[in-house]
């Protein structure tokens, strides 16, 4: 690569790369700094820091509630796309199949229909088809919404590995399990881990459908900050953001670590 | 043969039949019931709801109002994105993670947090406004109008922007560039002859992706418009939730559904012909 050799760095992209770079970063620093505001309003803190909002935190019970539902429902989302969409994603990576367009289109959808449409209708639906059980309703939801964005990673994956091994594999007389077990899985791991990552950060961030599907009794954290800030605006606001963040960052430093976020680009 | 095709049809049905049944089933259930009216014989095919929303000065304020920040937003992410895209293709593999981990990592959290980090800083008490008045500078509204959801969609949105231009950027071969470079082209012809039509396609699908994401933004609009700038994604949440109209709430669904649809239709077109045009000169 001649990469660096000839041409400096152009100022004008890097100064503009600059300003995007504060504007999307910025705004989280604020509200990083606000969590720590030892005042009872928003503001930076001056003097000193507190973390009293993080201990307001532990004094909202239907918060903490909220918080541990999330925490349920994306793992449990995360095991029920990675059941569907491992299987689905291993025929589609290898096999040409008939209708492959349509069965894309169907596999894909809850990408491409707005979730104000979708949620609406599942809603709607779900109730009309007598099925009030909350829980399972937005489960079912969410492990919908999952499954193509752990299509899209694990065939991804599957694309990038050596194909004869497993042929190899198999005419050595392993059986499709076997092969399964011993040469594929092995070899996805990292994919099936940042497929896994993606699937419980999608559904733990939701609230296009969440906040049609939760209600009395039942909600999720996202929903639970929503309708507190409505309502709310002190600085707790701030600790229970940057509480949500760091959760997020610590699942990007490990898609990072496993799988590679350049991969992402490509 | 056979045995293959049948093997992976079991692999894909669990994941198809659970999507379309459990997914696409209600979306096609509450849009064929946007169109029947139940009485007391039976049901009627009938277009009523939809000449309603369509008779009404209100709701076509709300369409136009949802596609014009839409629009914006996507004009706004595209011309942030675009140079920083191009800076990503001179930047080594590490320079480009670190760049990627600051830019992108924002997309992985909630959008909940990210509009209410923009409520902090644009609300009528918060910083922009504090630092103005210790400035001595009278308060502006920077919330509750069109300016803070823009703002707001515009942040939440634009990782995706990035991620599409990028992607199409770095799949440019790097030997057309150096050769219209030895053939004498300036720095602006390079980026308007070869960059520029080669990203289109990333340009396209990532505008595709922010226009549509926006038009159904519900939390931004909510959180940053407030009740002054309704939008249509508001208006259904509202006819959905509070006013339990659900087939109103379809119909309003469905309209913004299909008009963002042909207006993605339409540009994807005009760009597959713009391509088409790049090819042949």
């Amino acid at each position: 690569m001649m990469r660096g050799t000839n041409a400096s760095m152009p100022v004008g992209l890097m100064v503009w790369t600059g300003l995007v770079t504060l504007f999307i970063i910025g705004p989280l620093l604020c509200v990083a700094l606000v969590s720590l505001t030892p005042l009872d309003y928003v503001s930076f803190p001056q003097h000193s820091v507190s973390l009293r909002w993080y201990r307001a935190i532990l004094d909202k019970p239907e918060l903490l509630a909220a918080a541990f539902n999330s925490l349920v429902l994306a793992l449990s989302a995360t095991v029920g796309a990675l059941a569907l969409g491992l299987p689905a994603a291993m025929a589609m990576a290898r096999q040409a199949y008939p209708g492959k367009q349509l069965i894309i289109g169907v596999l894909m959808s809850p990408l491409f229909l707005p979730h104000i449409l979708s949620a609406l209708a599942i809603l709607s639906a779900y109730s009309a088809w007598g099925w009030s059980h909350q829980p399972s309703r937005i489960l079912a939801a969410h492990i919908a919404l999952t499954i193509p964005y752990v299509l899209r990673t694990l065939i991804a994956s599957l694309s990038g590995m050596d194909v004869r091994q497993e042929l190899a594999a198999r005419n050595l007389g392993a059986s499709h399990w076997q092969v399964f077990w011993k040469i594929t899985l092995p070899q996805i791991r990292p994919g099936l881990l940042a497929a896994a990552i993606f699937a419980f950060i999608v559904s733990f961030d939701d609230v296009g459908l969440s906040i049609f599907l939760t209600g009395a009794g039942y909600s999720t954290l996202p929903v639970q900050l929503f309708s507190y800030a409505s309502y709310n605006s002190d600085p707790s606001v701030a600790a229970i953001s940057v509480a949500m963040v760091v959760i997020s960052f610590i699942a990007v430093l490990l898609v990072e670590r496993y799988f590679g976020l350049e991969k992402l680009i490509r | 043969m056979t045995t293959a095709r049948l093997r992976s049809a079991s692999l894909i049905m669990p994941a198809l039949i659970f999507i379309a049944a459990l997914f696409l089933a209600p979306v096609v259930q509450i849009l064929a019931g946007s169109f029947v009216q139940t009485n007391s014989g039976g049901w009627t095919f009938t277009a009523g709801l939809y000449e309603a929303f369509f008779t009404d000065a209100y709701s076509w304020r709300l369409l136009e109002r949802t596609l014009r920040i839409s629009a914006i937003t996507t004009l706004a992410c595209l011309v942030m994105a675009f140079p920083v895209a191009l800076l990503m293709r001179r930047l080594s593999s590490a320079q480009r993670t670190v760049l990627a981990i600051l830019l992108l990592s924002p997309l992985l959290t909630s959008v909940v947090v990210r509009t209410l980090a923009w409520v902090i800083l644009l609300g009528p008490v918060g910083l922009i406004n504090k630092t103005l008045g210790v400035l001595g500078i009278a308060p502006v509204a920077l919330m509750y109008n069109d300016i803070g959801v823009i703002i707001g969609l515009t942040h939440v949105f634009f990782g995706y922007m990035l991620l599409a231009i990028t992607a199409s950027m770095l799949k440019l071969d790097e030997r057309l560039v150096l050769a219209a470079i030895n053939l004498g082209a300036s720095r602006w012809q390079v980026l308007r002859t070869i960059v520029f039509p080669l990203c289109l396609p990333g340009i396209v699908s990532g505008s595709v992706l922010v226009f549509t994401m926006s038009a159904s933004a519900y939390i931004v609009p909510v959180l940053l418009g407030g009740t002054a700038t309704k939008v249509m994604a508001t208006e259904v949440y509202d006819l959905a939730i509070n006013y339990l109209e659900w087939k109103e709430a379809a119909v309003v669904a469905a309209v913004l559904f299909v008009t963002v649809w042909l207006i993605v239709a339409a540009l994807a077109r005009f760009a597959t012909r713009h391509e088409r045009i790049g090819e042949g000169g």
